[in-house]
């Protein structure tokens, strides 16, 4: 899965953090080259080895996941190129300004929080991932409670703690470091993802496609008596392969990305991180459970006699302490940018004389206890959605104050035209869909990934509505 | 200084065949899986100090 931080730390690593109100000047631009090198780093990332070997757990076939990654990650492609690129290419402004002029202020600054409380939580599944290969050596395991808000063994909990405040007092420091560590490791994990998947099918005796059907189907039916019958069919894993990073493309957050880009070709930049990142390394990660489950069984298996992808104890019984070193690097290297977003977003509710660090302290101890709840790096693949339901809404305002504000007679940028801080329509489009959404997900148990689109719409069509009441250009009539 | 850099950076290079080579040659049945392991760790120490001297000069 991509971050929408370490995108956003590319790119203020690429400019310096330059252009944060202002359009992208010519000068300034970028070759394609520049986009698809970003992308290819920060696809294989810490959160592939845990979604991995969840699509075995949650019952996929191998032909269902092979062919609807292939389709979902082609949607996800041509998103980012036809939905996100023009707009970016025709204003040059970060997500934060874009939505600013739209919203206001104070309305940004709403958005802002709900984003870092989402980080939080995506940064805690990361440090879980961290801890569980930090347990291996000392055989302390990952474990998932029954309870959602259950949580591990006393010693994983010890572990967590201190990955986790490690990871926020780095994070505290900046996260330049963090940055170069990642570049450095970026071309090493991709080539480790690719080892993963190797030793696996060795570990297998894969000698045809066949054979590694079989030994799939004969994982999944393990896991299946094991915790329940449970279904991801064809059509589930389009949609989440499609829409996991629907808040980068659907939600706008690459806008701040593309601003830069000289040609429209860059817009296919994410089809190498889609296809190192969510394709291979998923199927990859996930051939690594497919391979515990058919050498060792009854390692896969927890206290409770249920199979859990545990990423730490899987990358270790293929690559030893090189996938120990992966793990812990890809949880970390993940964690801790998002942490640092996190951090700057919550920074905006404290007063100014406030240290600047108090964001991200705050930020990382939230990180640290979602990380110390198992369940929560379990769910990874309903959270994601979640994050693309909840932030894309945003996306939707975007695009049809770009495209439609004028044409329909109200006010395009409403909140920069009429002087407004607060866009309460903005408020009403984004939240009306949103809400239910979240109810519909947390009540209902219905798959996030389902809501993305229908949320999507919904705020476009609401924001239509209430820019034709609230927002009429009156100048122009 | 300048030597020491401009040697990193192809040996960087070359160590990431230690990542990918022992565990095709693994999957063929000529490496064993304590062996594999070992490469692989010495392949991610040369990678990380060498890549992290001429990429930190880059």
């Amino acid at each position: 899965m991509s971050n929408v931080h370490i995108e956003q730390e590319a790119v203020e690593e690429i400019t310096g953090g330059e252009y944060e109100r202002e359009p992208v000047p010519k000068r300034a631009w970028k070759g394609p080259k520049a986009f698809w090198g970003m992308y290819a780093g920060e696809h294989a990332a810490g959160t592939e080895f845990m979604i991995g070997p969840l699509f075995l757990a949650a019952g996929a076939s191998l032909k269902d996941l092979m062919f609807g990654l292939l389709l979902g990650n082609i949607l996800a492609v041509l998103t980012w190129r036809y939905l996100v690129l023009p707009i970016a290419m025709n204003r040059r402004l970060t997500l934060y300004y874009q939505l600013e002029k739209i919203a206001g202020g104070n309305m940004v600054k709403i958005y802002n929080v709900t984003n870092g409380i989402l980080f939080c939580f995506l940064a805690g599944a990361m440090i879980t991932v961290s801890a569980s290969a930090v347990g291996v050596p000392f055989d302390i395991r990952f474990e998932v409670p029954e309870a959602t808000f259950g949580l591990g063994s006393g010693a994983f909990t010890v572990i967590v703690a201190i990955v986790g405040l490690v990871i926020a007092a780095v994070a505290a420091k900046g996260y330049n470091m963090v940055a170069r560590f990642s570049n450095i490791s970026a071309p090493w994990m991709i080539l480790v993802f690719v080892a993963c998947g190797v030793v696996s099918l060795a570990k297998m005796d894969v000698d045809s496609f066949g054979r590694l059907n079989t030994v799939w189907n004969e994982g999944v039916a393990f896991v299946q008596i094991a915790n329940g019958e449970v279904e991801f069919g064809f059509w589930k894993i389009v949609i989440f392969a499609w829409l996991c990073n629907a808040a980068m493309h659907f939600g706008m957050a690459d806008l701040s990305i593309f601003r830069f880009t000289k040609s429209k070709s860059a817009g296919w930049a994410p089809a190498v991180g889609m296809f190192l990142g969510h394709y291979m390394a998923w199927i990859a990660a996930a051939l690594l459970l497919a391979a515990l489950i058919a050498t060792s069984p009854e390692s896969t298996m927890n206290s409770a006699g249920k199979v859990q992808a545990d990423p730490g104890f899987l990358a270790w019984s293929a690559l030893g302490w090189t996938g120990i070193i992966c793990v812990v690097i890809a949880g970390w290297t993940t964690a801790n940018p998002t942490i640092y977003r996190a951090g700057l977003a919550f920074q905006s509710l404290f007063p100014r004389k406030a240290h600047r660090t108090t964001g991200v302290i705050l930020a990382g101890i939230v990180a640290t206890v979602a990380g110390a709840f198992p369940n929560l790096s379990d769910q990874l693949l309903n959270f994601v959605g979640t994050y693309g339901m909840i932030l894309g809404p945003m996306g939707a305002i975007i695009f049809v104050n770009h495209y439609f504000a004028k044409r329909l007679g109200f006010y395009e940028d409403a909140a920069e035209a009429t002087g407004s801080k607060f866009n309460m329509a903005v408020l009403l489009a984004w939240l009306i869909p949103a809400v239910p959404g979240l109810w519909l997900i947390l009540s209902k148990g219905v798959f996030a990934a389902y809501l993305v689109i229908p949320a999507w719409i919904a705020s476009a069509i609401l924001y239509v509505i209430l820019g034709k009441l609230m927002l009429a250009n009156k100048t122009k009539a | 200084m300048k030597t020491l850099l401009t040697i990193a950076k192809p040996v960087s290079w070359i160590s990431l065949l230690l990542i990918i080579v022992p565990p095709v040659l693994y999957f063929t049945g000529t490496l064993c899986s304590e062996m594999m392991n070992a490469l692989l760790l010495a392949g991610t120490l040369i990678w990380f100090i060498t890549a992290s001297l001429w990429m930190k000069a880059e």
